[in-house]
């Protein structure tokens, strides 16, 4: 039994020792790996990555770190001495945050950014970071529930105080999800000054109130498969190709749901080269091929956003079932930074009243 | 009688036992800690504080008493289901003590979206929701720590107080409360830090009311970047739940010449026993069949499609459950290793509290962990290949609580008058240990392991910082799944779910075979 003690102990050290020695060596000369540090809903196909790979000789290392506010945050704290290479899924809305003190990228756009659609330019000018996708995020509204009611589809977000639309809207929280922030930035960027009141009036209208998306969509909206009482969401401009792409043989031939397209809020992503590399010149090269074609070409397949080159082919379910988006919600880029905190704490005093 | 130099030879095995769990902690917990309380508060880019103390002691307070009353809920519920699961025999006792264990499990969000999804809208969301969900989750706690004690009781003490003259009521007070009493404190105690300290529920089943300070250092630090709030909320969090920890490590030992049963004797099940078997059977089985209708009602008819694609396709639910299944292996055995060396300090009272090092991991926020693992470990001087390991550490650390607890609960059922008499007889202070402790030690070890590897194929808040983006653990599979619009999602992810929970009881059952086995050898 001591020896078997013994045993015990000498195999814990020396995997204890195993585990703290087991450091990787940074690659010397040759093959480079270049980690791309990104959120949770990132997708890339391995063909891809290995075309990539096959081109360049880079090897990229995709490293998640949360949904994209934590990944940011943990950004900004190891700024200057980053965790990673390129940092792929940062927002306009969290843009500000990025920008703080010394900032976390280094300046670096991509030649590409000629290429780039006009209308997802917002923060290109401060040169350190480059578009990627984006995604409107609009309420949807449940077609079945609506055809059997007979109540009209609402063409934008400003009939929602109606009572004719009492107790029909499911939103997220503006603290706790990213969707209900950029609902919230949709309906200041629309109503501005007006958006206290209109917020007041939502509120008497019986506006539900999720903690989260997946709360929303799946337990509270009658299109979420779930048993729902809310025939309106606010979700993705994009949910409607998912729930195509997402649903069993036999496809269908329409979706059931459909997007609100006037108030909508414009998300768009963004890849920048982190602050303190020491692979400068190859990060920078991954981002090029993240705006590059063939990146862009399956940007719409892997997570349900449009790409944000010009010349990006885009598949026919998106342009058959996304909502089209025309008047997107923009924010001057100097108004985010502070509209941000201003507004929380004047929805939450709307909501708590 | 007890030599000197035995007893010194005893006390530096003790010594050297601990220093793995304590070297564990300083490099895997403290430092990540340190790491990123450091860079916290040091952060030049942060946003101005924006709460007081006030503020803090309002949501703490909330907080509080939410956490108090599912507490308190969680071990009414609690205790008469460990007392049937426990002492006595029915058909099905296995499957349901494995049952109770599944929610515990499953990601929180998950058994959240499961409640919500049986529930509807009978309870609304907020305070009342929210005490339910943790109550369904927490059972598991009361029942594993409690039951284990319970199975120890020697029944025949209580037929001789009987045949004795004492009443049913007497006979437990005296001698059943004694022996369960520390299993409740302790059980209490982490249902409390659970519940303080929950996050996956409060997003399904809370409302704007229902805040921890989890919830908060999550809000303040991917969205405010008010780090300083964060750290002052961490710091907050470290104090209450410090407290309760103690306060559940306080409480005394059981007299062991009252416990010593090797096998549980059970006794036949009466009528009312049976009825409440039958509700909390309903009550776990529930949640299942509500997600076993979403994975195969497609479109109102019954289909297996899902389960057929998911486990057949390309990038599928097979190879991320085998990748799974060996992480959490890993988990098991490190988390147990580790766990039954700081226990066998913990036999030692003056040790005792040293060996509860391994519960600090409780103290701290999900979030901040996540950051200072990904802060330490990503980047010079102890960059890690993001291979398997730093998670297997991670999820390691974050079971360890659960693995110690386990263990030490089962060794201080020993009656360690056995060590003495060994010592006594002539036996090294190692051997006498093992006479006395050995067959509980590695009894305890392997019921830790399988519920450790149960918890980590479940565990989301590590994994999705660390896991491996090619082949994801089931956890954050099942989440992405969760991400996903339309009604095909819920569908596929409890597909997930329910494979996942097959896989996680598969586990605990397989260990919890070998445990007892372990338990019955005679040498």
């Amino acid at each position: 039994m001591k020896n078997f003690l013994r045993f015990i102990v000498g195999m814990a050290a020396v995997s204890l020792l195993a585990a703290c020695g087991n450091t990787a060596t940074p690659s010397a000369g040759g093959d480079v790996t270049i980690k791309l540090l990104a959120h949770e809903s990132f997708v890339v196909s391995d063909k891809v990555l290995a075309e990539f790979k096959k081109e360049t000789g880079i090897t990229v290392e995709v490293v998640t770190a949360g949904d994209a506010g934590t990944m940011v945050a943990g950004a900004v704290l190891a700024a200057g001495n980053p965790t990673a290479d390129v940092l792929f899924g940062i927002d306009n809305t969290l843009m500000p945050n990025a920008l703080r003190g010394d900032g976390i990228f280094e300046e670096y756009s991509s030649p590409a950014l000629a290429d780039v659609r006009d209308d997802v330019q917002q923060w290109t000018e401060t040169r350190v970071v480059t578009p990627i996708d984006y995604a409107d995020v609009c309420v949807n509204v449940d077609m079945k529930w609506f055809a059997q009611s007979g109540l009209p589809v609402p063409a934008s977000i400003d009939v929602l105080t109606l009572p004719e639309y009492k107790n029909l809207l499911v939103i997220e929280d503006p603290a706790a999800s990213s969707p209900g922030l950029a609902f919230l930035l949709a309906v200041h960027a629309r109503m501005g000054a007006d958006g206290e009141a209109w917020w007041s009036a939502l509120k008497n209208n019986g506006v539900k109130v999720a903690a989260s998306w997946s709360d929303a969509y799946f337990n509270d909206f009658t299109g979420g498969g779930g048993a729902g009482k809310y025939p309106m969401v606010v979700s993705y401009a994009t949910s409607p190709v998912a729930e195509y792409v997402y649903a069993a043989e036999p496809k269908p031939t329409a979706v059931s749901t459909a997007v609100v397209t006037e108030g909508c809020f414009r998300q768009i992503e963004y890849a920048g080269v982190l602050r303190g590399t020491e692979h400068p010149a190859e990060a920078r090269k991954v981002v090029d091929w993240m705006v590059s074609k063939k990146f862009q070409d399956e940007v719409a397949t892997n997570m349900f956003v449009f790409p944000a080159l010009k010349t990006a082919t885009i598949p026919d379910e998106f342009t058959k079932f996304s909502g089209v988006v025309s008047r997107p919600g923009v924010l001057p880029t100097n108004d985010i930074e502070s509209a941000i905190p201003t507004l929380l704490e004047q929805w939450n005093r709307v909501m708590t009243s | 009688m007890e030599s000197g130099d035995d007893k010194l030879n005893a006390q530096s095995m003790k010594v050297g036992a601990l220093s793995v769990p304590l070297a564990f902690m300083l490099c895997f917990g403290l430092y990540p800690l340190a790491t990123v309380i450091w860079q916290l508060l040091g952060n030049s880019a942060a946003a101005p504080m924006m709460v007081g103390a006030r503020d803090i002691a309002a949501l703490g307070l909330g907080a509080g008493i939410q956490a108090v009353l599912s507490t308190a809920l969680a071990v009414a519920v609690g205790l008469p289901s460990a007392y049937v699961l426990s002492l006595h025999s029915f058909r099905g006792r296995r499957l349901l003590f494995a049952l109770v264990i599944v929610p515990f499990i499953l990601p929180t969000v998950v058994t959240g979206h499961a409640l919500r999804g049986l529930i509807g809208s009978a309870v609304p969301q907020g305070l009342g929701l929210v005490l339910l969900g943790h109550v369904f989750v927490n059972i598991a706690v009361v029942v594993r720590f409690v039951g284990s004690a319970l199975e120890s009781l020697d029944l025949r003490y209580l037929t001789q107080a009987r045949s004795l003259g004492a009443s049913r009521a007497t006979s437990w007070l005296t001698i059943g409360w004694p022996l369960v009493r520390p299993a409740i404190v302790r059980a209490a105690s982490l249902v409390f830090v659970y519940c303080f300290s929950s996050l996956g529920l409060l997003l399904v089943l809370g409302d704007r009311s229902t805040r921890t300070f989890e919830s908060e250092v999550l809000r303040e630090v991917s969205l405010l970047l008010d780090f300083r709030g964060a750290a002052a909320h961490t710091f907050a969090q470290m104090l209450v739940v410090g407290a309760a920890l103690w306060l559940g490590g306080r409480s005394r030992l059981p007299s062991a010449a009252m416990s010593g049963a090797e096998s549980p004797t059970r006794l036949p099940i009466g009528r009312g026993w049976s009825a409440f078997v039958v509700v909390v059977g309903a009550m776990y089985v529930a949640p299942f069949a509500w997600l076993l209708e979403q994975s195969i009602a497609v479109d109102g008819r019954f289909s297996v499609d899902y389960w057929v694609t998911s486990w057949t396709s390309d990038s599928s639910l097979a190879a991320i459950a085998i990748k799974s299944l060996g992480l959490a292996a890993c988990v098991g055995v490190v988390a147990s290793t580790v766990g039954a060396l700081a226990a066998i300090a913990a036999t030692d009272m003056r040790l005792r509290k040293w060996s509860r090092v391994v519960l600090a991991p409780m103290l701290f926020t999900s979030a901040t962990m996540g950051l200072g693992m990904l802060l330490s470990y990503s980047r010079a001087p102890l960059e890690w290949d993001r291979a398997l390991v730093p998670l297997v550490v991670a999820q390691s650390l974050l079971v360890l609580p659960i693995a110690y607890a386990t263990i030490v609960s089962r060794m201080d059922e020993t009656d360690d008058s056995m060590q003495v008499v060994a010592q006594s007889l002539g036996a090294s202070a190692s051997r006498a240990f093992f006479t006395a402790y050995g067959r509980r030690l590695i009894s305890g070890a392997l019921s830790a392991a399988g519920l450790c590897a149960a918890i980590a194929c479940g565990e989301y808040g590590a994994a999705s910082f660390l896991s491996d983006f090619q082949t994801p653990t089931l956890s954050v599979f099942l989440m992405r799944q969760l991400g996903r619009p339309g009604e095909a999602s819920m569908a596929i992810a409890s597909v997930i779910a329910i494979s996942l929970s097959a896989i996680a009881m598969l586990l605990l059952g397989g260990f919890e075979r070998l445990s007892k086995a372990a338990q019955k050898v005679r040498r």
